[in-house]
């Protein structure tokens, strides 16, 4: 029988490898035979599995059952998503009700939180006609998320309050659930916003880089005051008595990358539920890393995936944002056509009421889609996703990440690509040896028993 | 002038009677259609109205008393065919219950109560295909029901049921012996067949016309021949046939010292020597069928849309008829 | 079996995939119980094997003479190397389409 090989990739494992399926996004073990067996036989693009000596062949049969290898000729790559944008509904807003901010960060993406522009506020009834906006929009689905962004969002007070009560309203109204979080540098995190986020069970997102010293020299106040502190006295009451998670969104520059690990445990010690960490987006030439701290940023993930495995051991989840949810989609054997949910149920606003396919985008004409008043057009959120992703299906074909990266962030590619004219796929190494990190992490994971972990990070992803 | 009247009555009368007479002695072909069985006076070689049926026919059963024809259709049907009023007076279907059954065999028990058939089957459950065991089961020809059964292995086409209703034959690539006579059916022997590299065809055989002897045509290696399972008797005996012979089906002249045989060609065979003493290409194409005559003296032979008339003696084509559909078998009976 | 010990499924599209390779293996088993004959039931059920090669000098060498000797008796039962219509499972009013092949070929939509 004439045989061809499907997608894969190996890895290494102690006692034998792992198998990636890249179309079926599945996972398997196999053993040291097996993995020799597919070296032997892994070349040309055809097999015939007859002419194959019994011994190998029943190896090669059973990776045929496992899909590894398919009948010659039939097509069984995951065909290339092709979605009618008009037919999606929008599940996820992020409404930037301040264009403006109070820090001074020095990575910052928003100009300072302006994006570009002059700084404004959404007005109230924006903020609410957004909301109403988005419950509308959203078709049969049973929940869709507000995240209230900016700039700086509690500078604007007014708008924050009109959007959550609105989403309360039509909660009620439409019987949805509507999930609100938040995202702030966390320094007017007074007593009277935290309650007002208690009681409406706003997840938040703080923007805390780590301890003082690094924090500071990232996100200093308009006068050049460091903010660590104000973040940090307002922090115990955020967190007593919290209602929903609060997390704490890291950015880091490529100088920080080899204290990821102090920074991780020094947040988790400072109570928050969840802590990410972010590589920071090259908004300037000179946050480009090279290669020695790439090298570091990966010796650093690596860290932490034995930390997380060692806790594992103790059935403890370490609530490290990163590779949470990618272990969580390796789990489930989750396939990306699409490298994320821009423009495909997922729109920012403005402060002027604008769509842009995201928050990222926001300011860039390439990036505006629609108006609230009009509704976000289709034909110009596929000029504006065509405009990062066209002439990459070449090089994304070959690679063998493909279904579990899909293109990567536009934000990024737009960043490298566009503004400092940098060739695409100067970050692919770097994503697939993140993807190796946590399908080797997950592959211990499943074969030292961690079932209960397992199953917590399968009830992680929304499929 | 009225005794004038009752003589013309009485010589009327006479006369119907007399008609009457031959139309008791009637003997009827059926041609086993798609959509319809058509009907021929074998007497006369002429087209008698069609039976229309659902489905395209494959196999037939006359009841004992000749009131009824069974008739299978697409593999899962099974008519009811008043012989009298010449239509489809019920049908049953063996897809049923969630199964989809194919009927390759039936016999009709005595009573004309209930029938065996054997089927093969299959359902989808949750997306999947499910393959059911190949079953011998009797059923109610009321409603279809089974009764009892028993699994037999792969490649049964077709049911030879003994003359005392105690044993049944499942022929396929070997023939299953089944005890019927007790309260459940039981397998109780084998005569093999594959093992032997015996190659059967047993998809165009019947025995009620042909002395309660069905024929199969059979291959071992380069050699052929017929194999005859007397349902008399019980017997199951290989006629080897000198040379072979490619054909679907046969039968025996009625004194069964001859046989014909048919496909491209018609055969005549010597049963004394096992040898072919004639043949005959068929001018109209390959046939599917043959029948003979009840006396023996015309040969019928069907294959597409028509039926090719011979006399068995010199293998002159008398006559062809044009029907209006393709057939599968060709059946008789004589009312 | 040995197999099982080899090829380990570790997330659950892999689950997935060896839930659905067994179930495949289950149906193949039913189709080899009782020998060599493999008749795969909803497609072809008969397979003759010998008579379909009908070994005459002449065209055509398998079939019937003419081919439309064979149409629909092989298309009700499917039988494996003709390429027509099946009456078992995708064409079941086969019937309806016409009953005579050479006569009423034009009438087929």
């Amino acid at each position: 029988m004439l045989c061809e090989w499907t997608d894969h990739q190996v890895f290494g494992a102690r006692d034998g490898a792992i198998l990636f399926g890249v179309d079926q996004g599945s996972l398997f073990f196999i053993d040291a035979e097996t993995r020799d067996a597919l070296a032997r036989w892994n070349h040309g693009p055809t097999l015939d599995l007859d002419a194959v000596p019994p011994a190998d062949r029943e190896i090669l049969e059973g990776l045929r059952t496992a899909r590894f290898l398919a009948p010659a000729g039939v097509r069984h790559r995951l065909a290339a998503a092709d979605f009618d944008i008009a037919a999606i509904p929008l599940t996820t807003m992020v409404l930037e009700v301040a264009q403006d901010c109070n820090l001074n960060c020095t990575y910052c993406y928003a100009d300072g939180g302006s994006y570009g522009r002059a700084a404004r506020f959404l007005d109230p009834d924006t903020a609410r006609q957004a909301v109403r906006k988005l419950v509308a929009d959203s078709a049969d689905r049973d929940t869709v998320t507000l995240v209230i962004f900016g700039g700086e969002p509690l500078l604007n007070m007014p708008a924050v309050e009109a959007a959550v009560l609105e989403a309360r309203i039509q909660s009620q109204q439409t019987g949805k659930q509507v999930f609100v979080s938040l995202t702030t540098n966390g320094t007017l995190l007074k007593p009277a916003i935290i309650d007002f986020i208690h009681a409406n069970r706003i997840a938040v997102s703080v923007s805390l880089d780590g301890p003082a010293d690094l924090h500071d020299a990232n996100r200093p106040c308009l006068k050049g005051k460091g903010s660590y502190a104000t973040i940090t006295d307002n922090l115990a009451g955020l967190l007593s008595g919290a209602t929903a998670p609060v997390a704490a969104r890291v950015t880091l520059t490529p100088d920080q990358w080899p204290r990821i690990e102090e920074v991780f445990f020094h947040l988790m010690d400072l109570g928050f539920h969840e802590v990410g960490i972010a590589p920071v987006s090259p908004v300037r030439r000179n946050l480009l890393p090279d290669a020695a701290q790439e090298e570091a940023l990966l010796q650093g993930f690596s860290a932490m995936a034995g930390i997380f495995l060692k806790a594992a051991k103790t059935n403890r989840l370490l609530p490290f944002t990163n590779l949470i949810d990618l272990l969580a989609r390796l789990h489930l054997g989750q396939t990306k056509s699409v490298s994320c949910g821009a423009g495909y149920g997922y729109l920012a606003v403005d402060a002027a009421g604008s769509f842009y396919v995201c928050h990222r985008l926001v300011g860039d004409e390439n990036f505006l889609v629609g108006n609230l008043d009009d509704g976000a057009v289709p034909a110009e959120i596929r000029r504006a996703l065509d405009s990062v992703t066209c002439g990459k299906q070449e090089m994304c074909s070959s690679c063998w990440a493909r279904t579990l990266c899909s293109g990567g962030c536009h934000y990024e590619n737009h960043l490298r690509e566009n503004q400092l004219g940098l060739p695409p796929g100067g970050s692919c190494d770097f994503i697939r040896r993140w993807f190796q990190l946590g399908i080797e992490v997950y592959a211990e994971l499943r074969r030292t028993g961690a079932e209960e972990i397992l199953q917590r990070l399968g009830k992680r992803v929304k499929c | 002038m009225k005794s004038k009247y009752f003589l013309l009555m009485g010589f009327m009368a006479f006369c119907f009677l007399a008609l009457v007479g031959k139309i008791e002695a009637k003997e009827l072909i059926f041609n086993l259609g798609y959509g319809k069985v058509q009907v021929i006076d074998a007497e006369k070689d002429q087209l008698l109205p069609d039976i229309d049926i659902k489905g395209w026919a494959r196999e037939a059963s006359f009841s004992a008393d000749k009131n009824f024809m069974y008739l299978t259709a697409s593999r899962h049907w099974i008519h009811k065919i008043d012989l009298k009023q010449m239509k489809v007076v019920k049908t049953i279907d063996m897809h049923s219950g969630g199964w989809d059954r194919f009927i390759f065999g039936m016999e009709l028990l005595a009573d004309g109560k209930t029938a065996y058939i054997h089927f093969m089957s299959r359902k989808a459950s949750k997306g999947e295909a499910v393959v059911g065991t190949p079953t011998v089961a009797q059923i109610d020809l009321e409603n279809g029901q089974i009764l009892r059964s028993v699994d037999v292995p792969w490649g049964v086409g077709f049911l030879a049921l003994m003359r005392d209703g105690k044993m049944l034959y499942a022929v396929g690539q070997d023939i299953i012996k089944i005890d019927v006579s007790g309260k459940e059916m039981k397998k109780v022997g084998e005569h093999p067949m594959f093992d032997k590299k015996m190659n059967i065809l047993p998809l165009f055989s019947y025995a009620e016309e042909n002395n309660g002897v069905a024929l199969l045509p059979y291959w071992i290696g380069e050699a052929g021949g017929l194999l005859n399972v007397d349902k008399n008797s019980g017997k199951i005996t290989e006629i080897p046939i000198k040379g072979g012979m490619m054909v679907y089906g046969a039968l025996y002249s009625p004194d069964m010292k001859k046989a014909y045989a048919n496909m491209d060609e018609l055969y005549v065979i010597d049963l004394a020597t096992k040898s072919i003493t004639n043949t005959e290409v068929i001018p109209t194409g390959t046939t599917f069928a043959v029948m003979t005559s009840a006396d023996g003296k015309k040969l019928y032979l069907q294959g597409g849309p028509t039926i090719t008339i011979y006399d068995a003696q010199t293998l002159k084509v008398m006559k062809v008829l044009d029907m209006s559909t393709d057939g599968m078998l060709l059946r008789r009976i004589s009312l | 079996m040995d197999k099982k010990k080899r090829i380990e499924a570790l997330n659950e599209k892999a689950r997935a995939i060896e839930a659905l390779a067994s179930g495949e293996q289950k149906s193949v088993a039913a189709l080899q119980e009782g020998g060599a004959l493999n008749m795969p039931v909803g497609c072809t059920t008969i397979f003759d094997t010998g008579w379909e090669t009908n070994p005459r000098a002449t065209n055509p060498v398998g079939m019937c003479q003419p081919s439309s000797h064979d149409y629909l008796g092989c298309a009700g039962d499917c039988w494996w190397p003709a390429q027509n219509p099946d009456g078992m499972t995708n064409t079941l009013d086969l019937e309806q389409i016409c009953s005579s092949i050479s006569r009423d070929w034009r009438d087929i939509k």
